[in-house]
């Protein structure tokens, strides 16, 4: 799903924000959609409201939880371990340059609208999110062409060889491709023509219905539809799926996991995300532009215990971004809890305790909440008294886009590659740099990372990378998070996935 | 008018001091500043602040509510696709609260002071005092966790499932309905009371009038008054969204909206929902105004 | 939120201009006296003993609780009410009991806040719109109509989504959404003062306007002004714990009840004591100054001139 972009908004399940209700229709309530087969309808249980439903413009991962069961792009992750897989492209090359790319288009395929899929919807598409600066147009940044050679060849020609492309136009359905001119004949905030195994029938304040697309060129679904239905509330959501109201749902709060494991009136699963929550501190607020503080507060931090706080056993510590499951994951982890030495470097530091320290959490994502007030009161240890500033999404991107912040916590979501993971982050000036890290070492690692194409190679100059970032504290990064869900017993073909794409497609229910 | 005008320059004001900014807010976390100016000159935000308000001001007047930061809906469909859970949550919670309040207050205006005046006048205390969200998670713990006799939230509509519809409808409406119920109750007491007093009330008694006459033609009809005033109170009150217990019971309502556009910034939204609750708020006056000149016969003279 | 404060919206018999209008002078509320009508009222006085206790509690908060507010022990979390925590510990292993009794300071300061500005700013517009009437009745009046045709729960929220989250911005923001209540009660109540004998005839003697403010109109007309601050005091605690539920309150780590009722609502079903020892404390205390409003109410303003109770509260 999406890369490397936090679920924003009102997204997320978040305390307060949340969208709104659930119920929507109970055609199905009470069990199994109608007993599986042809024309029974899943029941999904998600915590929020999709914004809208323009895959190019959204960032919202409610959104994204629908539309991935709506659209195609020309690749996608492999369920299994994220490497991408043909989607709506069969097959593709590279020049010996690597600057150009061509896709073999997969044929036979239409959109929900009857008409046929060919090289020109994807040139549309791609040149829609270029030309109009929609969130994803930083995707083709070093993309100099989309153009088509025959109606099921599309060559993209490249400035610079970009060994994750396919991670770039796949990785998520904020990539789908649409019919050529779709935006000027129908209205994608509301309507979506995709080639997808779903077509969405309707949308509102409760809930969103998707009916199988019965041409859908990976065969019809099994079921006849599936509606996502807002339930705001965690408690209510697993209530819903007890009582047998709903079939499927992510909203499981973390507290329950362990007493679901043996309720045998739902089937719940977890595994390792590729999402990661970290905290960063200030380059440009003095004490914190000092190495020595910045480890100091790294030293003084038990991960194990904010894991634990804040998803009850369902998050692994880690020091560096990238999750163990994963190819370029680095098993480096230099700072054990050691609460004298953070105070020796701190005096190191001449930095005179009690020292002040703000920490700027959002109640969109309630985690930070939780996790913020345990760090407190471990940086309480070393003399740090943190004052803990839990804001609204709104004004806490304001202020961290401007800079005023002391230190700040919030995750990283749906990365798949080790760009996504660091490049924008770390890079000197870098777009999504608030912190003003600045290593020319590094800027020089990550930029080699991103155009070698051996995978070897690249792996070694991101673990060299991720080591100074982690040194340096450039980011101070605390956990990566499981994915759980949670389903009716008996509902089959559904995959849990790390990159927490929700997939209908295979389904059958009990 | 006045009014309306006023609560337009402060909702307009107050929308665009809240610190935020919807468009970098609708990028999420990552920033590009090619995007951000698109979206930016795409949602008029770039221009005076006077002349977006007198735009928007303008376009209200005839109905045209603007189209929402976050959607792409307009914000007249939004409202109208909330305005039927609204509805329907308000008039039931009254319905409720009525079913309580007019009962209790008369039973215990009439026995002043007895065993079930105290009782009633405990309860409604009580009814005033309890957190509402927090008896909403009780009664969801109980009756749909605990007993598993009524879904824990959510709304159906009544034209497409009447008995989905009563269920889901029934927590959410008691805990509005009690805690309304119980400040009506207190208005029905005092004012029995009162009218018990009246000398005209006293008047017929003496004259021998049968005691039941005497109460429904002359006690309830005074007592009627206030009870009106305060019902049409609440009911603007439910109307303008329960926020909380919108939120507990997963109810789709304008509360709901009205908060998320806060959070999301989504100006068109926000100040529309707020427009509409004003006019709520002035229309339920007005009908208020016409309901007393139909029953008190000195005004209507 | 609750707050929505009732509002006189249609000229109501016993509460607005309609007031008495005897030609004797009424006599002052004699304090003592009024203390003792209240000691005869059992509920009041067990209400008012109550919330002592409850203010002592707030006052020496640090020596009554067992424990620090913010005490962190993730290895401690959840556990069930026991003679070491008797109202349990949170889930980061907090001991209940301890944030219960530090929220109760957090609870009522805000209350206190918020009431005393509401107080002031709508008191003052009251004596002034009712004493003065006309013009200075009508601007101010129908200022007070604006603020009052916002939905309270929006307009506190916006006001802390300008103002920032916090305790201070709290109180202001439950403060703004009372001023119409105290501006119409207290007008009300000095319209129904101003053309009284005395009054007039201290006027033709020729008193300035502030003697006359100040000796005649205020204290006279203050009975169901005090009502009022019982009953908002009420509603400021509920409309703080509500707020605070909403994530725009208090901010934690500190502990308010209201934030630890949200913060407790996802434990229901596994640990029932996170959200229900908050959620007993805000009720008590708001049940306490509800009936210390109802008996202040019988012994001050037997009339009831005073607004009662609240909308949706």
């Amino acid at each position: 799903m999406r890369t490397n972009r936090l679920l924003p908004l009102t997204a997320s399940a978040a305390l307060v924000l949340s969208a709104c209700g659930g119920g929507g229709e109970s055609v199905d309530t009470g069990g199994g959609g109608g007993g599986g087969g042809e024309g029974g309808t899943l029941v999904a249980a998600v915590s929020a409201e999709p914004d809208q439903f323009d895959p190019h413009v959204t960032t919202a991962y409610p959104s994204f939880q629908v539309l991935e069961n709506v659209y195609d792009t020309l690749v996608v992750p492999n369920a299994e371990d994220l490497t991408m897989q043909p989607s709506l492209a069969e097959s593709w090359e590279t020049s010996e340059d690597g600057l150009t790319w061509t896709f073999t288009l997969r044929e036979g395929v239409t959109f929900h609208d009857g008409s046929e899929f060919d090289s020109a919807d994807v040139v549309y598409s791609y040149n829609r999110i270029i030309d109009e600066e929609l969130s994803n147009a930083f995707r083709f940044q070093n993309v100099a062409s989309v153009a088509a050679d025959g109606p099921r060849s599309v060559v993209i020609t490249l400035t610079q060889p970009t060994p994750n492309l396919l991670e770039r136009i796949g990785s998520f359905k904020g990539m789908a491709i649409l019919p050529e001119g779709a935006a000027d004949q129908v209205d994608l905030t509301t309507e979506a023509v995709g080639t997808g195994p779903f077509q969405l029938e309707s949308s509102d304040a409760s809930s969103t219905v998707l009916t199988a697309y019965e041409d859908y060129w990976g065969g019809t679904p099994s079921i006849g539809g599936v509606e996502f239905r807002y339930i705001t509330e965690p408690a209510a959501a697993l209530t819903a799926l007890q009582n047998g109201e709903v079939q499927w749902t992510d909203n499981i709060p973390p507290q329950q996991i362990e007493s679901l494991q043996g309720d045998d009136t739902l089937e719940l699963q977890t595994t390792p995300s590729v999402d990661y929550w970290y905290m960063s501190m200030n380059y440009a607020r003095p004490p914190f532009d000092n190495r020595d503080v910045r480890r100091a507060i790294s030293f003084a931090i038990d991960r194990e215990a904010v894991a634990e706080a804040a998803w009850f056993g369902a998050a692994q510590p880690n020091q560096t971004a990238i999750p163990e499951d994963s190819f370029f994951h680095n098993d480096y982890a230099p700072f054990e809890r050691d609460p004298e030495q953070a105070r020796q470097l701190l005096q190191q530091a001449g930095v005179q305790t009690p020292l002040r320290m703000g920490l700027m959490v959002t109640d969109e994502f309630p985690e930070t909440v939780t996790a913020a007030q345990v760090i407190a009161s471990q940086l309480g240890e070393i003399g740090i008294e943190v004052s803990i500033e839990t804001l609204d999404f709104a004004t806490w991107l304001d202020r961290q886009g401007q800079g005023d912040f002391d230190a700040f916590m919030l995750g990283w979501l749906g990365n798949l590659d080790p760009a996504a993971y660091y490049q924008e982050q770390h890079q000197t000036n870098g777009p999504n740099n608030y912190q003003k890290y600045s290593n020319p070492q590094v800027d020089q690692l990550l930029q080699q990372g991103a155009s070698e194409t051996d995978e070897e190679a690249r792996k070694q100059a991101y673990d060299q990378a991720a080591q100074l970032i982690v040194d340096d504290v450039s980011y101070l990064y605390l956990y990566n998070p499981d994915v759980v869900q949670a389903w009716a017993p008996g509902l089959s073909g559904y995959q849990i996935r790390a990159d927490k794409a929700i997939n209908f497609e295979t389904v059958e229910l009990p | 008018m006045v009014v309306l005008a006023g609560v337009s320059v402060i909702v307009f004001a107050l929308v665009h001091l809240v610190p935020g900014d919807p468009i970098r807010l609708a990028l999420g976390t990552r920033f590009d500043q090619a995007t951000y100016d698109a979206l930016r000159a795409r949602s008029g935000l770039d221009q005076p602040l006077v002349e977006q308000f007198f735009g928007w001001f303008g376009r209200a007047l005839g109905g045209d509510l603007g189209v929402s930061f976050r959607s792409g809906e307009t914000v007249t469909s939004l409202i109208a696709e909330r305005l039927p859970a609204t509805l329907t949550l308000a008039f039931a919670s009254i319905l409720v609260a009525l079913l309580i309040a007019v009962p209790l207050g008369t039973i215990s205006a009439l026995r002043p002071r007895s065993f079930v005046d105290r009782v009633a006048t405990v309860l409604s205390q009580i009814g005033i005092s309890v957190p509402e969200f927090w008896m909403a998670i009780v009664l969801i713990l109980v009756f749909a966790g605990t007993l598993g006799w009524l879904p824990s939230g959510g709304y159906v509509p009544l034209t497409e499932d009447p008995g989905a519809w009563a269920q889901r409808l029934l927590l959410p409406a008691v805990v509005t309905g009690v805690v309304s119920g119980s400040v009506i109750t207190r208005f029905v007491r005092s004012s029995v009371l009162e009218a018990l007093g009246a000398d005209h009330v006293r008047t017929a008694q003496a004259k021998g009038l049968p005691q039941r006459q005497v109460f429904t033609w002359h006690v309830l009809r005074n007592a009627l008054l206030p009870l009106v005033t305060v019902t049409g109170v609440q009911l603007a009150y439910l109307l303008s969204g329960v926020v909380v217990v919108e939120i507990v019971f997963s109810w789709p309502g304008l509360g709901q909206l009205a908060l998320q556009a806060v959070q999301a910034r989504d100006y068109p939204v926000l100040q529309g929902a707020i427009l509409l609750f004003a006019v709520v708020f002035l229309l339920i006056n007005l009908v208020v105004d016409l309901l007393y000149t139909a029953i008190d016969p000195r005004i209507r003279r | 939120m609750t707050g929505q404060p009732v509002p006189q919206t249609a000229p109501s018999p016993d509460a607005t201009e309609a007031g008495v209008r005897s030609t004797q002078r009424p006599p002052r509320p004699r304090w003592r006296e009024t203390l003792g009508l209240l000691a005869r009222n059992p509920t009041a006085a067990v209400a008012a003993t109550v919330l002592l206790l409850i203010v002592l509690m707030a006052v020496f908060d640090e020596t009554l609780a067992p424990a620090g507010p913010n005490e962190i022990s993730v290895e401690d979390r959840l556990q069930a009410p026991s003679w070491e925590h008797p109202f349990g510990t949170d889930d980061l292993g907090r001991d209940i009991l301890s944030r219960v009794i530090l929220g109760a300071g957090v609870s009522l300061r805000v209350g206190f806040l918020a009431v005393a500005f509401a107080l002031v700013v709508g008191a003052l517009i009251g004596l002034l719109a009712g004493f003065y009437g006309r013009w200075v009745d009508d601007v101010l009046m129908r200022f007070m109509d604006i603020l009052f045709a916002f939905p309270a729960v929006l307009l506190a929220i916006a006001v802390l989504a300008v103002r920032g989250p916090g305790a201070g911005n709290t109180a202001l923001a439950i403060g703004i959404v009372y001023i119409p209540v105290f501006a119409r009660v207290t007008r009300a109540s000095v319209l129904g003062v101003r053309e009284e004998v005395y009054v007039r005839a201290s006027r033709s003697v020729g008193a300035s306007d502030l003697r006359l403010l100040t000796r005649h109109v205020l204290p006279n007309a203050a009975p169901p002004i005090i009502v009022q601050t019982s009953i908002s005091l009420a509603f400021a605690v509920l409309a703080e714990a509500a707020l605070s539920f909403l994530g725009l309150g208090t901010q934690p780590p500190n502990p308010s009840w209201g934030l630890m009722l949200a913060e407790g609502r996802g434990f229901i079903d596994i640990a029932w004591w996170l959200a229900f020892f908050p959620g007993m404390a805000i009720f008590l205390t708001v049940l306490c100054f509800n009936l210390l409003g109802d008996g202040l109410r019988d012994v001050l303003d037997p009339r009831q001139r005073t607004l009662m109770a609240g909308g949706g509260r």
